[in-house]
């Protein structure tokens, strides 16, 4: 098969097989006509949804997680022939998701308290409506356009890991992490503790440290933000919390070394 | 359905003939007694691991829709057990009430929703769950190769197929619809082919 | 307050757990503690089998009636029967009229947390068609699961 192109369903729609993709800068803003064929793939309902996290789901039972990590892992074993790969494979499913948390939470602390109400008008308008037709009709509403300034991008390490021991722990696990250390003995390296992993609970004790998924997590994050790095996870019981786990954070060098400018 | 039920002396009675008191015993189950996680890392994590396996099956869309639907299963021969112990209920007597326990009780606890069931056939044998939200596929646009062939959330089916074989259901789950294939509405349809009988020892038959 | 011993039976009428806190193994006979218990599985789960069986009939149709406790003389039964097919049996001495609290509890809390949600055990403990219908001898071997089972129990056993 060719290699096609996957392309945005917006409101331009994908002129019936021919090669445009989306938006055509050679051409210019082009008006949606009517087709004589129904476009391949309606817009999503995607669009018309709001980003604020009031609008959303907040929570799905923990069961219906832990069933599902645990299948996802239980797959990766199989699939697997050393612990080492399963490792690897596991911090390869979290990695995507670091990706899009960076931009997700960053929008997200963008808004300002007053987008909220804001907001709430537009998601009862568009909740009755719910049609599938891809132009938003509240344009001027948008969560978006509410926002003044959006926040600024973390440059200094110890910026982007508070982010991650704070806003990306509480996002994902519900409280900030235990602990953010600077390792006494290495200049690159980083510690965030958490004394009772949440996604782990169910897993009895084993060789293959499942917290890779969260490593994978962090990487993505730390990757996309430019601060490359390679996190590892590290099973260290401490008193009463016997899963207790270091993520043990390795910057690379150049992350140091552009830290040690002075801007 | 023949024999065989779960002990409700202890758990809260819940006469599964009542639609109300059903959806108040679930809605306390999901407020009270369930320990919850962020829905959009439950989201974002089966997204990941459905890329992971188009990327797997090189986008062979068909084998990607298998593979959810056994690892549904093998997560539905648990989750059962999960489900009864923390409802109490027994064996339903009708497919009738089985969907209002499927549509109100376990989709609740778990996914905090309700799907709506309808579309039953004339003999009480085929019906249909509407899902009007569904927290795997938030986020989610098809991209156009899969559009056609892939059933995002066909790991939904996979767990009732599997939950419902283990109180002896013998069932058919499939997809018949998917709003993120632009269909109007999610629709997953259940089909109950046969009741299997209890095993009993050898020998006492 | 006695409890004199648990069983766990699997959808393929095996008994996949048992533990005994009174019996004694019987020296004269030269049968170890396992082979009796083995025995005893059989003649519990058989009993259980047939009460059930008479109950369902003596029960009018719709309504059902599910074995919840035998008294014998010495001894009471306290059954707990799921959905999916599992039956789990304490035997007591017969100051306790109802264990079916603890019952439950050993499957929700212990049973579901170790087992069910333990993806590197099985669930199923029958791995072939020869071990169904009460012909396998696997069983629940789960660390967690059998000292969870000691933990919860043990108190309420007195010597």
């Amino acid at each position: 098969m060719t290699q096609k192109i996957i392309s945005p369903s917006t409101s331009v729609t994908q002129a019936a097989s021919t090669a445009s993709t989306g938006y055509d800068y050679t051409i210019g803003p082009q008006q949606t006509l009517p087709n004589e064929q129904p476009p391949p793939v309606l817009a999503s309902r995607l669009y018309n949804e709001s980003l604020h996290a009031k609008a959303r789901k907040a929570q799905v039972s923990l069961s219906a997680f832990a069933f599902l990590f645990q299948e996802m892992i239980s797959q990766t074993r199989k699939s697997s022939k050393s612990v080492a790969e399963i490792e690897s494979k596991l911090r390869g499913l979290g990695y995507p998701i670091g990706i899009r948390l960076l931009e997700l939470l960053n929008f997200r602390s963008s808004l300002t308290p007053g987008s909220r109400a804001f907001f709430n008008k537009a998601s009862s308008m568009s909740g009755s409506a719910q049609g599938s037709n891809g132009v938003s009709t509240q344009q001027e509403d948008s969560l978006a356009s509410t926002i003044t300034t959006m926040k600024r991008r973390d440059l200094r390490v110890l910026d982007i890991l508070q982010f991650i021991h704070g806003t990306v722990w509480q996002y994902l696990f519900d409280h900030v992490s235990d602990d953010l250390v600077k390792s006494s003995e290495r200049e690159n390296e980083y510690m965030i503790i958490d004394n009772l992993p949440l996604l782990t609970q169910f897993i009895g004790n084993n060789n293959v440290q499942c917290d890779s998924f969260v490593c994978g997590i962090i990487e993505g994050i730390l990757d996309s933000a430019c601060f490359p790095c390679s996190v590892t996870a590290h099973c260290m019981p401490e008193d009463k919390f016997d899963r207790r786990v270091v993520y043990l954070i390795k910057f690379d060098k150049d992350v140091l070394e552009r830290e040690a400018l002075r801007f | 359905m023949s024999s065989g039920s779960g002990n409700v002396q202890n758990g809260p009675a819940v006469s599964t003939s009542s639609k109300k008191s059903l959806r108040v015993f679930s809605d306390d189950i999901w407020k009270n007694k369930t320990a919850k996680i962020n829905a959009e890392l439950f989201t974002l994590t089966y997204g990941s691991i459905v890329s992971q396996l188009c990327t797997d099956f090189q986008r062979d869309f068909n084998k990607v829709n298998d593979q959810l639907f056994a690892m549904g299963y093998n997560i539905g021969l648990r989750l059962i057990e999960d489900f009864l112990a923390r409802t109490a209920l027994p064996r339903c007597d009708t497919l009738v009430k089985t969907s209002e326990v499927i549509s109100k009780c376990a989709f609740k606890i778990f996914l905090n929703m309700t799907p709506q069931v309808s579309n039953w056939s004339n003999n009480k044998d085929v019906f249909s769950l509407i899902l009007d939200e569904n927290p795997l596929s938030d986020f989610v646009e098809l991209p156009m190769d899969a559009s056609k062939e892939l059933w995002y959330s066909n790991i939904l089916c996979g767990v009732l197929k599997g939950a419902m074989e283990m109180v002896q259901l013998d069932c058919d789950v499939w997809f018949v619809s998917d709003v993120l294939r632009g269909d109007q509405h999610s629709e997953i349809r259940v089909k109950l082919n046969r009741i299997l009988k209890d095993e009993i020892p050898a020998g006492e038959d | 307050m006695t409890i004199y011993s648990l069983w766990i039976f699997d959808r393929h009428c095996n008994c996949i757990f048992d533990r005994e806190w009174t019996l004694k193994s019987n020296q004269a006979s030269g049968t170890t503690n396992s082979k009796q218990n083995e025995d005893t599985a059989k003649l519990i789960y058989g009993m259980v089998f047939s009460l059930r069986s008479i109950a369902q009939k003596l029960s009018r149709n719709e309504s059902r009636n599910e074995i919840r406790t035998i008294a014998t003389g010495k001894y009471r039964a306290h059954i707990l029967c799921t959905a999916t097919g599992l039956w789990f049996v304490i035997l007591s001495d017969l100051k306790q009229e109802d264990l079916s609290h603890v019952l439950r509890y050993i499957y929700s809390e212990i049973y579901v947390n170790y087992v069910a949600n333990n993806w590197l055990g099985p669930i199923d403990f029958a791995e072939t068609e020869q071990e169904k219908r009460g012909q396998g001898t696997r069983k629940i071997t789960n660390r967690n699961f059998v000292r969870g089972i000691e933990q919860f129990l043990s108190p309420m056993v007195t010597r």
